[in-house]
């Protein structure tokens, strides 16, 4: 059985519809003087949205009766590594706080740089060595920005 | 014009620029510009947005003229990958590599980039004079303004989303959308109250602009370009010979396609949203009508490569012409520089011209001297620039990523900015791979507060009467025509350019 795709504007247009609202439903509690403007834009933003809607859903019928545009659909497959690469940098800035800003940049960049699959021990050292120390002489040295410390340096 | 120049400024211009500081960040500007141009998958919009943390500290005059160096150099930059490895750096560049990379095939390599530089400094000359003739007039203007007119000068500029995005007007109208309610999250001025701040005291300043800028563009980057991880290719550099100096008679023969495209480019530029990409290709094909032998166009002809180089950078220029002027970014990379003005606490308008001339005018002036030294530093370099486009992604990520976060920390000493970063970058990632438009997004929150403000203040000048008071206005009617002409133009420009064949980037995120 051929499986059915389903455009990405659809999957899109119900995250921005559900966004906008919850968003409205918030205005409730703001005085009517600050709530007007956010719910004229919100207002806006459903109705163009429910649009994007109408339009995924008749790209998604076109796709499914003879491909039309079967190439230009988002498959999960191609989310992986973009999703993966979001966690690295979660990770990281979480590490941030605990281990301190040089610590964790080092240990991002050995642990990103092996996920793209670079191997050469120079090149993966120079990086390292050349970002840290750029860092620290531009915004530490130079421009005074109290990085975080944290455990470590 | 000449007479509404502040020529007192003016004169205190060398005094402002005459520092190391500046000298300084002018070199970093261009050689940095170039370099980020030169990098397929990197943008003139994301080397702005990345580098304005550093501008923070800095001397208004040195932080700006870093700025708009990059501007510039970085238009420049896109064409040395467009001609040697037919990878255009920039969509800007697009047009470029047609003639150009044949040149390099044909051992022209280094005269393609000649002409590419000669044409992109005169260009982007002519435009910074431009700038600098017809920007003090135009600021007058902004002097009869009151509450009605920067509301719909706001919602003007916001009309400039709609030819942002070029694949789907929706999509660039509901990302402004969501731009102008990002901008509404915080304490609301008029009546204290604090909008969708969850108890978070951080959010009580509303959402930081250049972080979010910076996820939205740079970190949304990184994780579209780990998709080509595994695709493996080796970019073969065509090679050099010859020199990159025009003789008298080469240049001669390209003197007035450069002439003509520059004006082009500058007329597109003040256009509020028409890019480089449009202006390269506009440029070409005017070139190519012009032309006494347009049978050469794509056989590596220079008039096409000059074409396309004077333009788009000669749109640098016009661009930042609305933007000073009326707070109105004339491209994507310009609302991102009108970031960096706003972090300089300076506001668009005919104050740029009076309060703060000393400034504003070492700043045009810097702009001049930023195209000089980037066709001389190009010149001297963009044979040796080409090899930073073979540096593989696997290096250029990660340090963009430490880049990000930490200019993303710099502005506030804020660990709250780089989740804000983080969490702008995911949405940014997932918009620019539906056709959304992030450059929409940033418009909609600087131009967000102006448009809020004018709106509120006008209901209570009007009296409950809107409709007539805005009437009631010569220059409101005017700004009014101007928007309902701004929100059509894009379905022109778009009926246009199906009808001479020209291809851009699906949206103007990079110019």
């Amino acid at each position: 059985m051929k499986k059915r795709l389903i455009h990405q504007d659809v999957y899109m247009s119900i995250a921005m519809l559900i966004f906008a609202i919850v968003a409205l439903a918030r205005t409730s509690v703001f005085p009517a003087d600050a709530a007007h403007f956010p719910r004229l834009i919100l207002g806006l933003l459903i109705a163009f949205t429910l649009w994007t809607l109408y339009e995924g859903i008749k790209k998604t019928k076109a796709i499914n009766a003879d491909g039309t545009g079967a190439d230009k659909v988002i498959k999960l497959p191609q989310l992986t590594l973009p999703m993966a690469t979001f966690l690295i940098v979660v990770v990281y800035t979480a590490l941030i706080n605990i281990l301190g800003f040089f610590t964790a940049t080092t240990l991002f960049i050995l642990g990103f740089m092996y996920f793209y699959q670079v191997r050469k021990v120079q090149t993966i050292l120079l990086t390292l060595v050349g970002t840290n120390v750029f860092i620290y002489l531009l915004f530490v040295y130079q421009l005074n920005v109290p990085l975080p410390k944290g455990l470590f340096f | 014009m000449l007479m509404l120049i502040n020529f007192s400024a003016l004169a205190h211009v060398a005094e402002r620029l005459a520092s190391l500081e500046v000298l300084l960040a002018l070199l970093v500007g261009v050689v940095g510009g170039i370099i980020i141009g030169a990098l397929p998958g990197l943008s003139a919009t994301m080397g702005v947005a990345l580098l304005i943390p550093l501008t923070f500290g800095m001397d208004p005059v040195a932080g700006l003229t870093m700025l708009t160096a990059i501007y510039t150099s970085a238009v420049y930059g896109g064409s040395i990958s467009a001609i040697l490895i037919h990878t255009p750096g920039t969509p800007a560049s697009a047009a470029t590599a047609l003639d150009g990379y044949q040149m390099t095939l044909q051992g022209k390599g280094l005269k393609a980039l000649g002409v590419s530089t000669i044409s992109s400094m005169i260009g982007g000359l002519l435009s910074a004079f431009a700038l600098l003739l017809l920007a003090p007039p135009l600021a007058l203007i902004s002097l009869k303004f009151n509450a009605p007119e920067y509301f719909l000068m706001a919602v003007f500029g916001l009309t400039v989303i709609a030819s942002l995005a070029q694949d789907s007007m929706i999509k660039g109208l509901a990302s402004g959308c969501f731009g102008l309610l990002v901008g509404t999250v915080g304490v609301d001025i008029m009546t204290g109250f604090p909008r969708y701040t969850f108890g978070f005291s951080a959010l009580e300043g509303g959402i930081s602009l250049v972080p979010a800028m910076i996820g939205l563009f740079s970190l949304s980057q990184v994780m579209i370009q780990v998709e080509k991880m595994h695709e493996k290719g080796e970019l073969v550099i065509g090679e050099l010979k010859g020199s990159v100096l025009l003789t008298w008679q080469e240049f001669k023969s390209i003197w007035n396609t450069i002439w003509r495209s520059s004006i082009i480019g500058i007329l597109i530029g003040i256009l509020p949203g028409a890019g480089g990409d449009i202006a390269s290709w506009v440029s070409y094909n005017e070139a190519k009508r012009f032309s006494k032998t347009p049978e050469k166009f794509g056989t590596g002809h220079m008039e096409g490569i000059a074409a396309s180089e004077a333009s788009n950078n000669a749109v640098t220029g016009g661009a930042i012409i609305p933007l000073l002027t009326l707070g109105i970014p004339g491209s994507a990379t310009t609302a991102v520089l009108l970031g960096g003005l706003l972090i300089q606490g300076l506001l668009p308008g005919h104050e740029l011209f009076e309060k703060h001339a000393n400034i504003t005018y070492a700043v045009i002036v810097g702009f001049i001297i930023a195209n000089i030294l980037m066709g001389l530093v190009g010149l001297a370099i963009a044979r040796y620039v080409v090899k930073v486009s073979t540096i593989p992604s696997g290096i250029l990520a990660p340090i963009i990523v430490v880049l990000s976060v930490v200019g993303s920390y710099a502005i506030n000493n804020s660990m709250f900015d780089v989740y804000i970063m983080v969490v702008f970058g995911f949405i940014g990632y997932f918009m620019r791979k539906t056709g959304y438009v992030t450059a929409a997004v940033v418009l909609a929150m600087i131009l967000g507060s102006m448009a809020e403000q004018g709106f509120r203040q006008s209901l209570v000048l009007s009296k409950g009467n809107m409709l007539a008071y805005y009437f009631s206005r010569p220059i409101s009617i005017v700004i009014m025509v101007l928007i309902v002409l701004g929100l059509f133009s894009p379905i022109l420009m778009k009926k246009w350019q199906n009808k001479s064949g020209i291809q851009t980037a699906a949206t103007s995120d990079d110019n």
